[in-house]
């Protein structure tokens, strides 16, 4: 194997690192707080139908 | 009069009670299979019902029939509720739902009569995997299309991953299933060798990741929340649990292959992909758990509610087992033995089916047009019948390949094997019958199910239901982009 590949996948890994802190930085920014605490409550709206059967039948 | 934009459930309905009936036909050649495990003769001398000419029908059937359709049909449900607008291109989801059909039927005659690839979960020939695409692309059409209509700007995280389900299984099957016919019937794959066994196993893994996995947390990130009704518990780490989920699981593929002429260090990389996976893995399991905090008292009034969680129980308990295999030591005592078998159907049973299950009792009475399911203890009934099967089948299978792995490895102090490979298939025979009666019992619960969403369905039979307006906020002065219009 060319040795220039070890390098190259150490800077790949390392770059991969960095995004997925940056997934994490992004994620808990605050400036989503209110957006993401909305749509944590999305699935609520429909929430006739988590009724639960009440009108049991033989 | 002010228009009213409705929600377009009809495809929905379609693909709820095509997933009911693909359930019992699956589960049915399951079952009959296990009892030909157990007692041989049920084989009948019939050719195509032989193991090996009917285990595919079994495995496309729950996977590709069942849980297919219910993930397609909640997809199309979800993301209208999601994004607060009606469904795009009704007719190509009508053509999704007919060709969905037509795939699950010509693969299930074909495949019995010897028409296959003889690739796990990709058996189709040539012209089911022509077909398989372009249904393939027609629903991703009508998703995105509805997601590109949204009227909230954020994407709703469950459509993150029905979006990796849709766009990563496309490109799975269609890499996998690249060859050349030579005839009607027939055709062979342009890869070979080991390279073959890797582009299988590439796909068959992260089959299991992207349908079995992703497409079933879009089901379970929308589903449990409204089940529990509570907000899900962390929004921020459902994102860097997505990522992180999708980004690992691509690498891990090669861990089905241990100890073969794979290349050893590609061996290697599958087994540290899939200890890493543990963690996206485990986090969206707490995440949904997490969200039954200060509602558990809904577990004993809400059957669908306790599907969810004992399925997200099932996904943590399966997901770490998953994790554990991997291993090369403890692969070397697991690997072609029934401990696989239970855990893929821990994985299967536990979780894919009970989420599914869960999801459609949820689903279907608002679907329905109904206050609630038609009868609370048939899903009661359909809960025990389907947890005691599961637990049946896994412990039965558990305990079976631990049997195999011991007797297979065993030696005398002359080097030769202590056993004889008819020996240990002595060993477990009465296990093999256990796993029969928990077949019967998840199949029996799938007849429940049907029955009760049959009698659901009454009003919807008739028509006489009423479609649910979809909620929208009125505009804003000089709103942008502008308000979407309302569409009929």
């Amino acid at each position: 194997m060319n040795p220039i590949w070890g390098p190259v996948a150490g800077g790949f890994i390392i770059a991969m690192m960095l995004v997925f802190i940056g997934i994490w930085v992004w994620a808990w920014l605050p400036r989503h707080q209110r957006a993401f605490n909305a749509l944590a409550s999305l699935p609520m709206e429909d929430d006739d139908a988590a009724a639960i059967a009440l009108d049991d039948k033989p | 009069m002010t228009a009213i934009e409705t929600y377009d459930d009809r495809v929905v309905r379609l693909f709820l009670f095509a997933s009911a009936v693909w359930g019992i036909i699956g589960m049915l050649v399951g079952m009959y299979l296990a009892a030909e495990l157990a007692w041989p003769f049920w084989n009948l001398d019939v050719p195509f019902l032989a193991f090996s000419k009917l285990r595919p029908d079994h495995t496309f059937g729950v996977i590709f029939a069942f849980g297919g359709s219910a993930l397609i049909g909640t997809c199309f449900y979800v993301v209208q509720r999601t994004g607060h607008t009606r469904l795009a291109l009704p007719r190509l989801a009508e053509f999704t739902f007919w060709g969905w059909q037509l795939i699950c039927v010509l693969a299930m005659v074909t495949m019995p009569l010897g028409m296959t690839q003889s690739k796990e979960y990709a058996e189709p020939e040539w012209f089911v995997d022509i077909l398989i695409a372009v249904v393939w692309v027609s629903f991703g059409a009508v998703f995105f299309a509805t997601l590109a209509r949204r009227r909230i700007r954020h994407i709703y995280v469950a459509n993150w991953y029905y979006s990796a389900f849709i766009i990563a299984v496309g490109l799975l099957h269609i890499i996998n299933n690249i060859a050349i016919p030579v005839s009607m019937t027939k055709s062979y794959p342009i890869y070979s060798g080991a390279v073959d066994a890797m582009v299988q196993w590439w796909y068959g893994h992260n089959a299991v990741a992207f349908f079995l996995t992703a497409g079933f947390l879009g089901m379970m990130y929308y589903f449990v929340p409204r089940q529990a009704q509570q907000p899900l518990w962390s929004y921020r780490f459902s994102i860097v649990n997505f990522w992180a989920l999708i980004s690992t699981y691509m690498w891990a593929g090669s861990h089905h292959l241990m100890y073969t002429a794979l290349p050893d260090w590609v061996q290697s990389v599958g087994m540290a992909f899939s200890l890493v996976l543990l963690m996206p893995s485990l986090g969206s399991a707490a995440n949904g758990l997490f969200t039954f905090n200060g509602s558990w008292h809904r577990l004993k009034e809400d059957p669908a509610a306790k599907f969810m969680v004992l399925a997200l129980v099932f996904y943590a308990a399966a997901t770490f087992e998953g994790s554990l295999m991997a291993v090369k030591t403890v692969n070397s005592l697991s690997h072609y033995t029934d401990w696989t078998i239970a855990h893929v159907h821990s994985g299967s049973l536990g979780w894919v089916a009970m989420i599914t299950i869960g999801s459609l009792y949820a689903m279907a009475p608002r679907a329905l047009g109904r206050p609630a399911m038609y009868s609370r203890k048939g899903m009661e009934l359909h809960f025990w019948l389907h947890l005691t099967g599961t637990l049946f089948y896994v412990i039965a299978m558990w305990t079976a390949g631990v049997i195999e792995g011991t007797m297979w490895r065993a030696t005398n102090p002359d080097g030769a094997l202590t056993h004889s490979f008819l020996d240990s298939l002595i060993a477990i025979k009465p296990l093999y019958m256990v796993r029969w009666f928990g077949g019967v019992l998840i199949w029996l619960g799938m007849w429940v199910m049907a029955w009760n969403l049959w009698y659901t369905a009454a009003d919807a039979r008739k028509p006489i239901i009423s479609p649910i307006p979809v909620p929208i906020p009125d505009p804003e002065p000089r709103q942008t982009p502008a308000p979407l219009p309302v569409q009929g």
